[in-house]
């Protein structure tokens, strides 16, 4: 998972946590409310329930029962007839022993009788009062509602929370915006480095410390390549002046005295270092610039042509055996690149072998160009297990396909090794490039 | 004037190259050689001397063989070679870009050198071909002809330069794009053909049985050779 879609989702987990708590706890909140509410509702000395016990048998009655409960909780009930007069009671309070008139009756049905909470029911021609102990019950100002009113109380609710859901919804956006565009330069920065690409970063704003961390290792990196730059050509440049002289002198040795076995060796190492030298710094630089910069169409038959005809011209009796179709072929790269690895791969046959024989050819498979290069000199199977797999290497026989895999690599190509039996068998692989234009 | 008698100015500030580059050079037969080991003398020599040819080390203690390039160029398009220390393809292309005719890189055989300066010089500075001799034929570049049984054939611009073309190339093996791009110049598509047809008058010219060629050959799927005795 990419870095964005990790904070992303780890954003829109922490949104998502504190808006399930909010419901959560909403519901949690109802639930408990609606319990302790029907839990309230299910004791038994609630005024519904009280009614019940008292006209149970379809008369008022006060059962043992309920004479206890009422003096337990100093619940008390008055019985009054048409009149208002007390036609019976229960635990009534001495100051309420009294005549009641219809406003009376009409005051203490709405609100408070004698600052008792009562509650007051019908029974045949009886008016049934169940009065409990001062601030027992509150009653509510208002025991009616207007509907409309309501629904717009309702939806003014609603509203506030769908704004605040949308103002949610809002910081989740701007946050997740601004902290992209807080890690984009610092995940680009990463990847140039990763790269082996120089990058520099703002560092005002936030993660300050984050960037000029990544600044410092760039520079750090930059430095390092300069110095190794640097001494990779000063030690390549020193060598080569007195091995040109080297080579000067041993032509001279050798009009003069001939040639023989000694200066012939001599000669051969000469050579060897030249090659070193060649792939040591070739590598070096193959590391060290970007030449994807530098790719362009290339017709791989015009390339192996031209490079077939210099091996035919520089060696005598050399045999390729070439396969060059009559179809142009192109790939994207760079020539002088392209160039270097079919001839390293050519002079790795033509060095270790003696009268090689070398088959050249290019084939076209699907959207791939294949150059297949093989010879039947005498490598071994393991050998070539090893060619496969090399990396790096210190020995100058295998310089030249450290160097092939490197340009390979710099093509996003793909190079494979396998035995000829006998000999090596080589194929490039590139992806085919639009026609075009030769160089 | 002879290529061997062309005025040379090599520049290297490693003196024992120097020496070793100019003796040669001496001993294969040039005359007429000035050397300097830093750019300011090389300077200094150009401003006192007209060269036809410099050979240039690129790294130099007081500048490089880019800068002493630069200022030839002011005034002069006298062919260049560049020696190097370093196998840059940057540099090379900023030779090249600049004006370069040809780059080796050290450590070089004195031969190499050789060939490569005679090719240069060759190119720059053509001798008179005269005449060249074929199997059963001679060319005569003078006058465009092809002299065959003392009967004189004329040869068209495009057989003459195809010619031209083969016999800078002489015994090797040249190739078809090699022809087309120096004779047709870089618009040279679609002129596959029109070689061929060349290549056929050509031989109907210069060979005894056009069929069975023994001057100019071709090498299958490669191109061709033109075979000088």
């Amino acid at each position: 998972m990419n870095t964005v879609k990790f904070f992303s989702k780890l954003l829109i987990k922490i949104f998502l946590l504190i808006f399930s708590l909010i419901v959560v706890g909403t519901i949690l909140f109802f639930s408990l409310s609606f319990y302790t509410m029907y839990d309230h509702k299910s004791n038994r000395l609630t005024p519904p329930y009280l009614y019940k016990s008292i006209i149970e048998n379809g008369s008022i009655q006060f059962n043992p029962k309920l004479k206890k409960d009422l003096k337990n909780n100093n619940i008390w009930i008055m019985v009054l007839n048409d009149s208002g007069e007390i036609k019976d009671s229960l635990n009534l309070p001495q100051k309420l022993q009294k005549k009641y008139s219809l406003s009376d009756v009409a005051k203490f049905s709405r609100w408070y009788l004698e600052d008792y909470p009562v509650f007051t029911y019908v029974f045949e021609d009886s008016l049934i009062i169940i009065g409990y102990p001062i601030n027992y019950y509150d009653k509510f100002p208002s025991n009616y509602y207007n509907f409309d009113l309501l629904k717009e109380i309702l939806t003014i609710g609603l509203s506030i929370f769908l704004s605040i859901v949308l103002i949610i919804l809002i910081i989740y956006l701007k946050t997740k915006s601004n902290f992209l565009k807080e890690i984009k330069p610092i995940k680009n920065a990463l990847i140039n480095l990763s790269n082996n690409k120089s990058t520099s970063i703002d560092e005002n704003g936030n993660l300050s410390e984050i960037k000029e961390a990544i600044n410092h290792t760039s520079n750090i990196l930059e430095e390092t390549k300069r110095m190794k730059s640097h001494w990779i050509r000063g030690v390549s440049h020193d060598l080569r002046n007195p091995l040109t002289l080297i080579i000067a002198k041993i032509e001279k040795l050798e009009k003069k005295i001939g040639t023989n076995k000694e200066i012939e060796d001599i000669k051969q190492q000469i050579e060897l270092m030249q090659e070193i030298l060649k792939n040591f710094n070739f590598s070096f630089l193959l590391d060290d610039k970007d030449y994807s910069k530098t790719f362009i169409p290339l017709s791989i038959n015009s390339i192996s042509r031209e490079i077939i005809v210099e091996y035919f011209n520089s060696y005598e009796n050399i045999n390729i055996d070439f396969n060059i179709p009559k179809e142009d072929y192109f790939i994207y790269g760079n020539k002088i690149l392209i160039e270097r690895t079919i001839r390293n791969i050519l002079n790795n046959s033509i060095n270790h072998n003696k009268n090689i024989k070398i088959k050249f050819g290019i084939i076209k498979d699907s959207d791939n160009i294949i150059i297949e290069i093989s010879d039947n000199g005498n490598i071994s199977e393991e050998n070539i297990k090893l060619l496969q797999n090399k990396t790096t290497n210190y020995d100058s026989h295998g310089m030249g396909i450290v160097i092939v895999k490197q340009i390979i690599n710099i093509h996003n190509a793909k190079v494979e090794f396998s035995y000829n039996n006998p000999g090596l068998k080589t194929k490039l692989i590139f992806k085919e490039a639009q026609k075009n234009t030769t160089i | 004037m002879e290529n061997v008698n062309r005025k040379i100015l090599i520049v290297d500030d490693n003196v024992e190259i120097l020496n070793m580059v100019t003796t040669f050079l001496f001993e294969s037969g040039f005359t007429n050689i000035d050397s300097a080991k830093s750019a300011h003398e090389a300077l200094d020599l150009l401003l006192m001397n007209t060269y036809d040819f410099a050979i240039l080390d690129i790294m130099l203690p007081d500048g490089s063989g880019f800068d002493i390039l630069k200022n030839i160029r002011k005034y002069s398009n006298i062919p260049v070679l560049f020696l190097s220390a370093i196998s840059d393809i940057e540099s090379q292309y900023k030779g090249f870009e600049m004006g370069a005719d040809d780059y080796i890189v050290k450590p070089f055989q004195l031969r190499d050198l050789q060939l490569r300066i005679h090719s240069i010089l060759n190119r720059c500075y053509p001798q008179s071909k005269s005449i060249v001799e074929l199997e059963n034929c001679k060319i005569d570049f003078n006058k465009a002809v092809i002299i065959k049984n003392d009967c004189e054939l004329q040869l068209t611009a495009k057989e003459y330069s195809i010619l031209e073309v083969l016999y800078e190339n002489r015994n090797k093996i040249i190739t078809i794009e090699s022809i087309l791009f120096k004779v047709w110049g870089q618009e040279n598509i679609g002129y596959d053909n029109s070689l061929m047809a060349h290549i056929r008058k050509i031989r109907q010219k210069i060979e005894d049985n056009p069929s069975k060629p023994k001057n100019l050959i071709t090498i299958k799927g490669l191109g061709y050779k033109l075979k000088v005795n």
